[in-house]
């Protein structure tokens, strides 16, 4: 298992969050992790990138957790954050350098990669460029790119779709059926049912801190008795049943 | 909301934000170097002025105060980000808020102005035949440039039309017509008054206040951590392509992000080059006096190193960094801040000897160098 969160609790200070929660991401799969806003998303991303501290339950990535060996740990894992977080003095190659060299990469590898995905993303016109001139969009696709660089086995990825042309969307789901391919797992976070629907493997439903349902699409139809039922039927019959 | 009330609440906000920082800033240990260094000066200075012959050339120093104090120009307007929505139904109606804005602000260039012609006009007493009334003149033109300037910026006239009339002022000064550059000063406020806006240019508005705002807290910044600084950065491509020259290798990952933090910030080279060239003005004016020139290695010396100790602080917080697997930051870190502690205390001391031809400036660079180690690993 490449992902493996064991009851997981925790949240901000004194404050819980989530509840007892138990998430599996494996390797060639991408989990989307679906839940209304406040429903604990972001704070379960938190724990994974051991951001927060987990207060009970375990958080481990191939095997290893953070408090063992929190190097290799944070080797494993590469994260795509929803709001663009860039270096304002590192042009868009240096950023993509610091990453590979603080993951490990080798350099020729590193350089290989960058090109390959800045070519793909539409992006290497831009790699000299600061990310002041960046539009939103380019932020975004520069966060995308510096997760890719790293080539971690497991990719965190936070509304990743935000601020992107349908272009870049489609290339960066067709990146994920790659990834996936090449044994990569991804778990996603996304309020873009329809898309994730089209491209998830499974789905974490979560509410108030606590999974309210997960599975597979068919699993969930099943569950709640919709047979052709969409993903956005789902997901409101998920939320009325935790709220009943 | 109307204009007074708008004025009223912006305005002692303002004033409280800025005491929490001036409270903060007197309470910091920077302060006491920073006390040193005016006393330094005034004592440095104090001498100059005794040994100052007559036929020095006051009035282009004088002349000269005129050309560059309205080169410098900041306005505040006590607006922030949240206003270009829920101004926007009272917009016409702030002219009385645009006025008390505009007092305020050229208050503060008078005072602004003030200080430093105190400081010449000591000297241009002593090197020029003048009148208690053309000083006052003298005194009401310069305050008036300091005022225009920031009323300028604020109004968005060009920067060239004050730098113009300055210019103006300062010749009078030189062709011994002093007096006559309160003529120039006035007409120069004249112009301003032609040209004010009528209406308030709120985004405008708005990113002038952002730029004081972050001016004051990069000042604030020295003595107190200051949160959410916006700061700029310059390219630097000869330094940045060496940088490119550090070992790829996951050990140096902090390396090579620490040394681009520095050589493009202001906080890191730039404010090594301007302490130094500081030094380096203080060293020759007080070249006279060996032990001046001696201490002021550790003076500078040390005050570089307080402030370049935290200027890692902005990537620190980045979530970038938290997530990074490999490289030793602290290591990083301390590397840069011995580095440039040598690298200055060299240049310093090199001056320093040629200056007083004493070995004094060995113990001074020896106390310079404890200092740069004392903040490396603090």
């Amino acid at each position: 298992m490449l992902l493996d969160i064991k009851g997981l609790s925790g949240g901000y200070g004194s404050k819980t969050v989530l509840h007892d929660i138990n998430i599996e991401v494996d390797r060639g799969e991408l989990v989307g992790l679906i839940g209304l806003n406040g429903a604990g998303k972001s704070t379960t991303i938190k724990h994974i990138l051991g951001l927060l501290p987990v207060k009970t339950g375990s958080v481990r990535i191939n095997g290893l957790d953070l408090a063992t060996n929190e190097t290799e740990y944070r080797r494993q894992v590469a994260y795509i954050p929803e709001q663009p977080m860039l270096y304002e003095q590192l042009t868009l190659r240096e950023h993509l350098r610091l990453m590979a060299q603080g993951y490990d990469v080798e350099e020729t590898i590193a350089t290989e990669r960058a090109q390959h995905y800045a070519e793909r993303l539409r992006m290497t016109k831009q790699l000299e460029w600061f990310p002041s001139v960046f539009s939103k969009g380019m932020k975004q696709k520069a966060m995308i790119l510096c997760a890719l660089v790293t080539g971690s086995e497991l990719l965190i990825v936070d509304e990743p779709f935000v601020g992107l042309d349908p272009l870049a969307i489609r290339e960066l789901l067709q990146i994920f059926s790659e990834l996936k391919q090449d044994g990569k797992g991804i778990l996603m976070s996304t309020h873009i049912l329809e898309t994730a629907e089209r491209h998830c493997n499974r789905f974490v439903l979560l509410h108030e801190g606590h999974i309210a349902a997960e599975g597979t699409t068919a699993a969930l139809r099943a569950r709640y008795g919709l047979q052709d039922g969409t993903l956005d039927d789902l997901y409101v019959a998920a939320i009325e049943e935790a709220e009943r | 909301m109307n204009s007074q009330f708008l004025w009223k609440e912006r305005y002692q906000a303002a004033m409280t934000e800025t005491v929490k920082y001036t409270r903060y800033m007197a309470n910091g240990g920077l302060l006491f170097t920073v006390y040193f260094v005016i006393l330094y000066a005034l004592v440095v200075y104090g001498r100059f002025l005794d040994q100052l012959d007559p036929s020095f050339p006051g009035r282009f120093v004088m002349a000269a105060l005129f050309l560059i104090l309205p080169l410098y120009r900041t306005s505040r307007t006590f607006l922030v980000e949240a206003d270009q929505v829920f101004l926007l139904p009272v917009l016409a109606k702030l002219s009385s808020f645009m006025q008390q804005v505009r007092a305020y602000n050229a208050i503060f260039g008078i005072i602004r102005a003030v200080i430093p012609f105190l400081a010449v006009v000591v000297l241009y007493v002593r090197t020029e035949q003048t009148t208690p009334l053309e000083l006052v003149l003298l005194g009401a033109a310069l305050a008036l440039f300091g005022a225009a300037a920031n009323l300028s910026k604020l109004e968005g006239i060009a920067h060239r039309t004050v730098l113009l009339y300055a210019f103006g002022a300062a010749l009078l000064v030189i062709i011994d017509m002093a007096w006559m550059s309160i003529v120039v000063a006035l007409l120069l406020m004249v112009v301003l008054h032609l040209k004010r806006q009528d209406h308030l240019p709120l985004r405008e508005w708005i990113a002038l206040e952002r730029e004081s705002r972050d001016r004051f807290y990069r000042l604030a910044n020295w003595f107190v951590d200051v949160p959410h600084l916006s700061a700029t950065y310059k390219h630097r491509r000869l330094l940045s392509n060496m940088v490119e020259r550090i070992p790829y290798q996951a050990q140096t990952t902090f390396d090579y992000l620490y040394v681009k933090q520095f050589i493009r910030s202001g906080d890191g080279i730039g404010l090594i080059v301007r302490l130094t060239l500081i030094g380096a003005v203080f060293m020759w004016l007080a070249s006279g006096n060996v032990w001046f020139v001696a201490l002021a290695i550790p003076a500078f010396g040390g005050l570089t190193s307080f402030q370049l100790a935290p200027f890692t602080k902005a990537v620190d917080q980045h979530l970038l960094t938290r997530l990074l697997p490999f490289g030793n930051a602290v290591h990083a870190k301390r590397k840069i801040i011995r580095f440039a502690a040598i690298s200055q205390c060299i240049v310093l001391t090199l001056l320093g000897f040629f200056l007083s031809g004493s070995m004094y400036v060995v113990g001074g660079a020896a106390i310079a160098l404890v200092i740069g180690e004392y903040y490396a690993r603090k």
